[in-house]
């Protein structure tokens, strides 16, 4: 909100689009305005490399014999960067919030720069703060991706909303030897590549589960999961990005009404 | 005491009020969580509020990987088909299939819906990721399971939520993912029918001939797995046709979808109204460059 | 088990047995799906013909607009085999007709001057037993999606076949002295837009006359393509894309009601 427009009683600014904004207000949802948190940090070089749950398998090479070991295990370094970094912008967004007395921040965008960078990392959350008409301000104002209609169908099928969700989870595979990383210690055709396999499930469970084991008694839903791969020298990279809505259930399912089935004859 | 959040909304079937979901939201922000929480899942709103119109809630998101070794040296340009890519891409689907259908076990799911079917092949591996959203049926009040359909092993379908939705109540049931993979060298064409056609416009019946008995082959296989899983038929097939981009020499067919069986005695229309949307979305002009 | 034609290779023949016995393949949507079922049509599965072609040299008179006649003829028959071999798996599944028909072209590195033509559609068959084949008894083939095919079915009209005019013309080069006679004013390029003029009336032409071939009492949906696939600039090939329609005997007018007018509030 700018300084002119916050001096002013009743005024707002909000970021809602028409139809979302109508609909907000006959649910009796009073924006009060926007409401932004940034972050811009920059990644120090590796040195905080810490590696953890590390597990070790026998590389199998020629006959199935063994001459070395690999290690697989997860990777916090930039991870551990772009989830503060998420927080801090989200505690941000969430300050100014509750400074105007909003119950919660509807339409939240993020933006991120790209997450495979390892320079920097920017983050910049913003939404429209609201008021709920007749009830009581939460300890802390919640947050959702959702405004206007949809918003109403979240709450029609029993949920609220209680915060945005966003971690990152990074699982690291070190081939035991040269045969193996350079494919051709595999004769065959048709090996389960087994270490491959677990860096790929370590990553995607890494992040589903650290959102579960941090949300409480909410749900998670809405997820997006974004998977990059990066190879080289002997060791594979994958990480895996979730964002996501965590929404709290609070009673059952309204019966929904019949949709009606169409065909659009204006195009 | 928390406020009663049942006494709000009717519970006939028609749309709620907006203003009173917008109290819900006042007092639930308050209240106590109800049932057991910690679901995940990787469908839209939209999709949830469909599933429970059909019985069914998401529980969990699931996923599954397989990865498998190629040999080296299967890209050199030969001729004919790549049977080695062709096994370990099977080899692979069947690893990530095997995965996903633990965790949907796991989470005493009935099925996956809106199955995300991601296939890399490389040099020397191929790995495919399926990732989707396990569900389970709903219990109404009686707690009697209002998805009437049982499943010995979780099905795997890769239809949204909503077209599963659409379909189930046409009666159409979901069975599994069936795929039908052809990996082919192109021919070489030797050097002296390649000057003496340079001039003419002619079929190359060699390089038709090939490329078709790769398609043939993928959908044959495809046709061959649907009756496999006891399917009667597959819509929305995905279908990849590209030159293999490491090896372009080598053309992929992939041809992939879900299976699926009429259970209800006949199919049932659904009841549609035509509408003109005034959303000004008609396409009157578009310029495009002769590049 | 019917004759397999001798056009076809000898792989489509088990398939297409197969698919004569009940199972059915498609690439329709869901949504297609149900709409074609609405029709009275059940679809019995994915058809496809290709055809690799040699697309022999011609360059055109550098001064001249003018029509590339070999290479005119050559685009024709690439796409005519084509079509043909995905009619004929349609004809010896016992289908009506087929929707859907994608018509694609694809180059590759090793093929130099070749291109391959590709036709797919969804074989379809008629649940009251009559037949929909059009007036040379082969099966129907339209681009129209289901939605479409829907729709169109509402008012009597059925498709009768995917009609197609191509023509590749060459465009003059200006000539240099003219060139310069141009040099500052706003002028039109004369022999530019006769050309293109030409061209388009050449192809729309040629569609117009396979749909009088086939009984048809009009054509729906069409569309005009310009590409110039490899030849460089100066060479484009126009080609004109429509569903001839003819009314089903026995049909009577438009059997829609008036649709419902709305305006969508989501995005």
């Amino acid at each position: 909100m700018t300084p002119d427009a916050a001096a002013q009683p009743n005024a707002f600014d909000s970021g809602l689009t028409i139809p979302d904004f109508v609909a907000c207000l006959s649910m009796g949802l009073q924006p009060v305005g926007l409401v932004q948190g940034f972050y811009c940090g920059q990644i120090s070089g590796w040195s905080s490399y810490s590696t953890y749950a590390v597990t070790t398998y026998p590389c199998a090479c020629y006959e199935q014999t063994v001459h070395n070991t690999g290690w697989l295990g997860r990777v916090d370094a930039l991870d551990s960067a772009w989830r503060s970094a998420h927080q801090v912008a989200l505690e941000r967004m969430l300050k100014e919030a509750a400074d105007i007395g909003a119950h919660g921040v509807v339409g939240v965008t993020t933006e991120m720069n790209h997450p495979t960078n390892d320079k920097s990392c920017e983050v910049h959350l913003y939404g429209t703060a609201v008021v709920v008409e007749g009830a009581a301000a939460p300890a802390q104002p919640w947050t959702t991706q959702l405004a206007g209609h949809k918003l109403a169908k979240l709450i029609e099928i029993g949920f609220v909303p209680s915060a945005v969700a966003y971690t990152r989870c990074t699982a690291v595979l070190v081939e035991g030897c040269n045969m193996e990383y350079y494919g051709s210690g595999r004769c065959g055709t048709g090996y389960v590549i087994i270490p491959l396999k677990e860096a790929h499930e370590l990553a995607r469970a890494g992040a589903i589960d650290a959102v579960r084991r941090a949300s409480g008694d909410a749900s998670l839903y809405d997820v997006r999961l974004q998977v990059h791969e990066s190879e080289g020298s002997g060791s594979t990279y994958i990480t895996c990005s979730l964002l996501g809505s965590l929404v709290r259930r609070v009673r059952g399912t309204l019966p929904l009404a019949t949709p009606i089935s169409t065909v659009s004859l204006g195009s | 005491m928390s406020p009663d959040m049942t006494s709000l909304g009717g519970t006939e079937s028609k749309e709620t009020d907006l203003h009173q979901l917008g109290q819900m939201l006042g007092i639930g922000q308050n209240s106590r969580a109800t049932g057991p929480g910690r679901t995940t899942s990787d469908l839209s709103l939209d999709e949830i509020l469909l599933l429970h119109s059909v019985g069914l809630e998401p529980v969990e998101v699931v996923f599954g990987v397989g990865c498998v070794s190629i040999m080296a040296g299967v890209w050199v340009w030969s001729t004919g088909p790549v049977t080695d890519a062709h096994d370990a891409f099977h080899r692979a689907l069947d690893e990530a299939k095997e995965s996903i259908r633990q965790q949907a076990h796991a989470a005493k799911a009935v099925g996956v819906l809106g199955v995300d079917v991601e296939v890399k092949c490389s040099y020397h591996r191929a790995v495919v990721v399926v990732t989707g959203t396990a569900v389970r049926s709903c219990t109404d009040e009686a707690g009697q399971n209002r998805f009437k359909v049982s499943y010995r092993y979780p099905f795997l379908c890769d239809l949204s939520a909503r077209d599963f939705a659409v379909l189930t109540t046409a009666g159409w049931y979901p069975l599994d993912l069936v795929a039908g993979v052809s990996f082919v060298h192109a021919p070489r064409r030797a050097l002296g029918t390649a000057i003496g056609q340079s001039t003419q416009n002619v079929e190359l019946t060699n390089y038709t001939e090939t490329l078709y008995q790769a398609r043939e082959a993928a959908m044959e296989e495809l046709q061959s797995h649907i009756s496999q899983v006891g399917g009667t038929g597959l819509v929305d097939a995905k279908i990849v046709d590209r030159p293999v981009h490491f090896a372009s020499h080598v053309v992929e067919f992939l041809t992939y979808g879900t299976a699926i069986k009429m259970l209800a005695k006949e199919h049932t229309h659904p009841q549609i109204a035509t509408v003109v949307p005034l959303d000004d979305k008609v396409r009157t002009f578009e310029a495009t460059s002769l590049d | 088990m019917s004759n397999i034609p001798s056009d076809l290779p000898k792989d489509a023949g088990a398939r297409l047995a197969e698919l004569e016995h009940g199972l059915f393949t498609s690439d329709l949507s869901v949504n297609e799906f149900l709409l074609v079922k609405q029709v009275g049509f059940h679809p019995l599965g994915l058809v496809m013909g290709s055809s690799i072609y040699h697309i022999g040299l011609q360059k055109g008179n550098w001064g001249s607009s003018q029509e590339l006649t070999k290479l005119t003829a050559a685009m024709y028959n690439a796409r005519e085999l084509a079509m043909n071999r995905m009619e004929e798996e349609a004809d010896q599944l016992g289908a009506d007709g087929v929707v859907g028909v994608r018509l694609d072209v694809n180059f590759y590195e090793w093929g130099h001057d070749s291109a391959e033509f590709i036709a797919v559609g969804t074989a379809v068959k008629a649940e009251d037993g009559n037949s929909y084949r059009n007036k040379l008894g082969k099966p129907f083939t339209s681009d129209l999606s289901g939605q479409d095919f829907w729709t169109l079915a509402q008012t009597g009209y059925m498709p009768q076949a995917l009609v197609m005019g191509t023509c590749v013309y060459h465009i003059a080069h200006r000539g240099i002295g003219q060139a310069l006679g141009q040099i500052g004013q706003n002028a039109e390029l004369e022999n530019f837009t006769q050309a293109m003029y030409d061209a388009r009336e050449l192809a729309m032409k040629r569609m117009q006359d396979e749909a009088n071939n086939v009984g048809a009492t009009g054509v729906v949906g069409m569309r005009l393509e310009e590409k110039s696939h490899q030849w460089g600039e100066h060479t484009i090939e126009f080609l004109s894309l429509g569903t001839a329609v003819a009314r089903r005997a026995g049909s009577d007018g438009v059997a829609l009601p008036r649709p419902t007018t709305i305006i969508t509030f989501d995005n």
